[in-house]
C-alpha cells in the first residue's frame, strides 16, 4: 500500500507541475475536508501520515497538522477550515486526558465536525468513552470508517453506538 | 556509583544488513518468499543508510535498593512506583541493586526518517521499523554486557522493564529515570507525556539480587491477555 501511495503522490505532484489546470480549485472545494494530527504529548506519526495519504488518495482534502499538536492549534484550524472530520491520533495512553478535553471542546465549539480517533491504545469502546464519533483501526479501514462517519454524522447518527 | 557513558554496545555485533533484512521483512509484513527484487534491494539500501546514520549511545547507573514494599521500590536517587515489580522482590533472595539505563540511536535517524516522510512513506516506514528493531537489539546487547561484568556476575538479574509497561506509569516513571540519569548529556530528553526524544531510545531498569527465581512479575500477574506477557 505504501508503495502505491508514494507512486500516487509522485504522480499528483508531477501532474500539478506539468499542468496546474488539472487541479480545479472548485472541485477541490467540493471535497470533504479532514483536519488530522497527532495530539500533544506524542510524536509517533507514521500511522497518521499513512492515514492522511490514504484519505487524500480517496478524495478528501486533508489538512495535516503534524505531530505533538497543541489543542489550540487543532481548534483554530477547525475554526478556519470548517472540516467535516477531525481525525486525532496517538500511540500512547498518557495524552488521553488532554485528548478528552480536546474532543469535548471541539464537540461543543464545532458540533458539525465529526471526530474520529485512531492509534494503538484504541478500540471502538475506548473511542466511544473518549467522546469520539468514530474509530478507525488502521489505515486500510480508515477511508471506509471516515466515509461511514460522514454519512452517519450528516444524518445525525453516531457511528459508535 | 558514577554514571557510565562508555560505549558498551557495538553495533557491528548485530547490525549487519543481511542479518537485519529478514527481521525487517517480518516486521513490516513482507514475506521473503514473495517479495519483489526491487523492494528487496530498496529495503537493503535503506538498512545500509540507517546503519550509517545511527549513533548508539547510552548512560547508565547502579544504585542500592534501600527499601521496597507494596507499590514501590526505592533506591538511592530513584523510586519506582509499581505494585507488580515491587511484588517481584518477594520472589528474590536479597534484592540489592537497581541498574538503570537510557540508550539511544541518536537524533540523526529521526532526522533522516523525517526527511524521507516528505518523499516516500515507504522509505520512512522501513527506517522506522529499522530503528525499532535496532534499538531493541542494542538494549539487549547492553543488558548482556551488564550481566557479564565481573562486579555484577554474583547477581541474578530481572528482565529489564520500562516506564509504561506493567503498572509503572509512563510519565512519572520516565521523570524518575531521567532525574536519576540525566540523559540530556547524551542529547536525550523526554516530553511531559513520557515520550522520549530521539524517538528510537529506550529507558529501562533491572533488579539485581543474590537469587532471582523469576525474572518478571508475569508469573503472578492476573492479566492473562497482556501482549507483553513473558514465560519466566
Amino acid at each position: 500500500m505504501l508503495v502505491a501511495i508514494d507512486a500516487y503522490r509522485r504522480g499528483i505532484t508531477y501532474l500539478k507541475e506539468i499542468s496546474p489546470k488539472l487541479i480545479n480549485p472548485e472541485t477541490e472545494d467540493d471535497k470533504p475536508r479532514v483536519v488530522i494530527g497527532v495530539v500533544e504529548g506524542d510524536v509517533h506519526d507514521m500511522g497518521k501520515n499513512i492515514v492522511a495519504a490514504v484519505l487524500e488518495a480517496c478524495g478528501y482534502q486533508v489538512y495535516d497538522l503534524g505531530r505533538n499538536v497543541p489543542n489550540e492549534t487543532f481548534l483554530e484550524t477547525v475554526r478556519t477550515t470548517k472540516p467535516d472530520i477531525l481525525a486525532l491520533s496517538t500511540m500512547m495512553s498518557t495524552p488521553f486526558a488532554n485528548m478528552r478535553i480536546l474532543i469535548e471542546m471541539a464537540k461543543t465549539m464545532y458540533p458539525h465536525t465529526a471526530i474520529i480517533v485512531g492509534g494503538a491504545p484504541f478500540d471502538a469502546d475506548l473511542a466511544r468513552r473518549m467522546g469520539a464519533d468514530g474509530y478507525a483501526e488502521n489505515a486500510i479501514t480508515a477511508p471506509d470508517e471516515t466515509n461511514k462517519l460522514l454519512t452517519s454524522f450528516s444524518s445525525d447518527k453516531k457511528l459508535i453506538k | 556509583m558514577k554514571n557510565r557513558t562508555v560505549r558498551m554496545v557495538n553495533p557491528e555485533n548485530f547490525c549487519k544488513p543481511e542479518t537485519l533484512l529478514p527481521l525487517i521483512f517480518n516486521r513490516i509484513g513482507y514475506s521473503p518468499a514473495t517479495i519483489s527484487k526491487s523492494i528487496h534491494e530498496k529495503i537493503k539500501t535503506l538498512i545500509t543508510m540507517g546503519l550509517k546514520t545511527i549513533h548508539i549511545d547510552h548512560v547508565e547507573q547502579t544504585t542500592q535498593i534501600t527499601s521496597w514494599g507494596k507499590g514501590s521500590i526505592t533506591g538511592k536517587g530513584i523510586q519506582i512506583d509499581s505494585d507488580k515489580w515491587s511484588s517481584l522482590l518477594y520472589h528474590m533472595e536479597n534484592p540489592e541493586l537497581l541498574h538503570c539505563f537510557v540508550l539511544t540511536l541518536g537524533e540523526s535517524l529521526d532526522k533522516l526518517t523525517e526527511e524521507k516522510k516528505k518523499d516516500s512513506l515507504f522509505d520512512a516506514y522501513v527506517l522506522d521499523a529499522f530503528g525499532s528493531l535496532v534499538v531493541e537489539q542494542a538494549a539487549d546487547q547492553l543488558e548482556k554486557s551488564i550481566f557479564n561484568r565481573s562486579n555484577f556476575k554474583i547477581y541474578e538479574w530481572s528482565h529489564r522493564f520500562s516506564p509504561g509497561y506493567c503498572d509503572w506509569e509512563l510519565a512519572s516513571g520516565q521523570t524518575a529515570i531521567f532525574q536519576f540519569l540525566n540523559p540530556e548529556k547524551i542529547e536525550v530528553s523526554s516530553l511531559p507525556s513520557g515520550m522520549i526524544i530521539p524517538e528510537k531510545s529506550i529507558s529501562a531498569v533491572m533488579i539485581g539480587a543474590k537469587k532471582a527465581t523469576t525474572k518478571s512479575p508475569c508469573l503472578f500477574c492476573k492479566d492473562q491477555h497482556c501482549k507483553y506477557r513473558r514465560a519466566g
